[in-house]
């Protein structure tokens, strides 16, 4: 969950921000201290195996670069919408499909920011996860992504995990009972790795 | 006098404990109960994901316009307005604008190039100033229909709905309702609307 912020303490997010506006000729875009969580529904997977069939690349990498996504505009209010991210993975290893160590693959993350007519970035917190950030080591399920070359999609919110320094695996979306979540939250990515050589 | 009223009153000490036990033991599952069922899908924003509607009437506006496969989608939300929504307590009205002044349509919707793996999303633009447990505005947004099917489509649009009035997602594993992810479930269950939905709006 994320946290809900005390209405003094957006004032004064608030003002400093306005300060800082004011203060600086910088065209960096502002972000505020509120988030905006975002429910979203995905496909689920009943197993592991299941999520890797749908899968056409099963990698571990590390994020080295967290971008600007695609922006969707708001159909109505000018300026106002939702923009993505685009996440950089640098493959470690691979589980499943056609790449290899080194190479490195773009994914665009569903949840990024709702950018306000002013320009101001309010933080998209979507099925509890915050954003990736660089450095991150994750593995990933992977399938087509509309924009095709090395862009890929997620094929499950739970097709995402992080990789704990013990190899173990964590779940990053919240609330989700899937069969596929529930077992790879207790496995580590080389149990993973000889389940799907089996 | 006093020696038979001592009896009395020392004499009954046992049983009345053992009824206060069994008062509490009464009490304690009355309250484990609902809390227990809670588990199962938490309602609003304290115990789950999701505010509260600001009021018991839903409005809605058709924002998609005639592009992005908004027709495919609007068979569905319409849908899940009329057959899951206007049935309980609280009723269902489309309209016309965006916002008049600070009064914010309840739930706006239209289709948008989602990243995977994201069939829909909901999310609070704007809270209710005065009582931020309640949503002012929310936006419910569809991806272009190729990356789903009709029933994905019926089942996405009853689950965004659901959680626009609080609803969070359903684990009983026998549960009908929609908002239990992992099925393609197209209404909500009876306890969506008999536990949450009606006794709040
Ligand atoms: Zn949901
Ligand atoms: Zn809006």
């Amino acid at each position: 969950m994320s946290k809900r912020h005390h209405p003094y303490g957006i004032a004064l997010a608030t003002t400093l921000l306005l300060v800082a506006q004011s203060c600086t000729s910088s065209t960096s875009p502002s972000t505020t201290q509120r988030t905006i969580e975002v429910e979203a529904v995905a496909s689920t997977f009943e197993s592991l195996e299941a999520m890797a069939q749908a899968s056409e690349i099963i990698v571990e990498g590390e994020i080295i670069e967290v971008a600007d996504g695609r922006f969707q505009p708001h159909p109505i209010n000018e300026g106002e919408g939702d923009l993505g991210l685009s996440l950089t993975i640098e493959i470690a290893s691979v589980l499943k499909g056609d790449v290899e160590p080194g190479e490195t693959v773009t994914v665009p993350w569903a949840g990024g920011y709702y950018v306000e007519p002013d320009g101001t970035r309010i933080p998209l917190v979507i099925n509890g996860q915050a954003h990736p950030e660089v450095g991150e080591n994750s593995l990933w399920f992977l399938g087509p992504h509309p924009d095709g070359g090395a862009t890929w999609g997620l094929v499950a919110f739970e097709g995402r995990l992080l990789v704990e320094d013990n190899g173990e695996l964590a779940l990053t979306t919240h609330r989700l009972d899937s069969g596929a979540a529930l077992e790879l939250n207790a496995m580590t990515v080389d149990e993973v790795r000889q389940a799907l050589s089996n | 006098m006093s020696d038979v009223s001592l009896g009395r009153s020392t004499r009954p000490t046992r049983p009345a404990s053992f009824l206060r036990l069994l008062y509490l033991a009464g009490l304690a599952v009355l309250f484990a109960l609902p809390a227990l069922i809670a588990i199962a899908n938490p309602f609003g924003p304290t115990e789950g994901c999701c505010r509260y509607a600001d009021s018991s009437t839903h409005t809605w506006l058709d924002a998609a316009g005639t592009g992005g496969g908004a027709a495919a989608w609007e068979f569905y939300f319409e849908a899940a307005m009329d057959y899951d929504l206007a049935p309980t307590d609280m009723s269902e009205a489309e309209v016309t604008y965006h916002n008049i002044g600070t009064n914010y349509v309840d739930v706006e919707w239209y289709t948008s190039s989602l990243e995977p793996p994201a069939i829909g999303v909901a999310q609070c633009i704007l809270d209710v100033p005065a009582d931020p447990t309640r949503c002012n505005h929310w936006h419910v947004r569809f991806n272009y229909p190729t990356s789903s099917t009709a029933t994905q489509r019926h089942h996405t649009a009853c689950h965004e709905i659901g959680h626009t009035v609080g609803l969070d997602h359903e684990t009983s594993p026998t549960s009908s309702s929609c908002m239990k992810s992992t099925t393609s479930n197209v209404t909500f269950s009876s306890h969506d609307t008999t536990v949450h939905i009606n006794p709040k709006y």
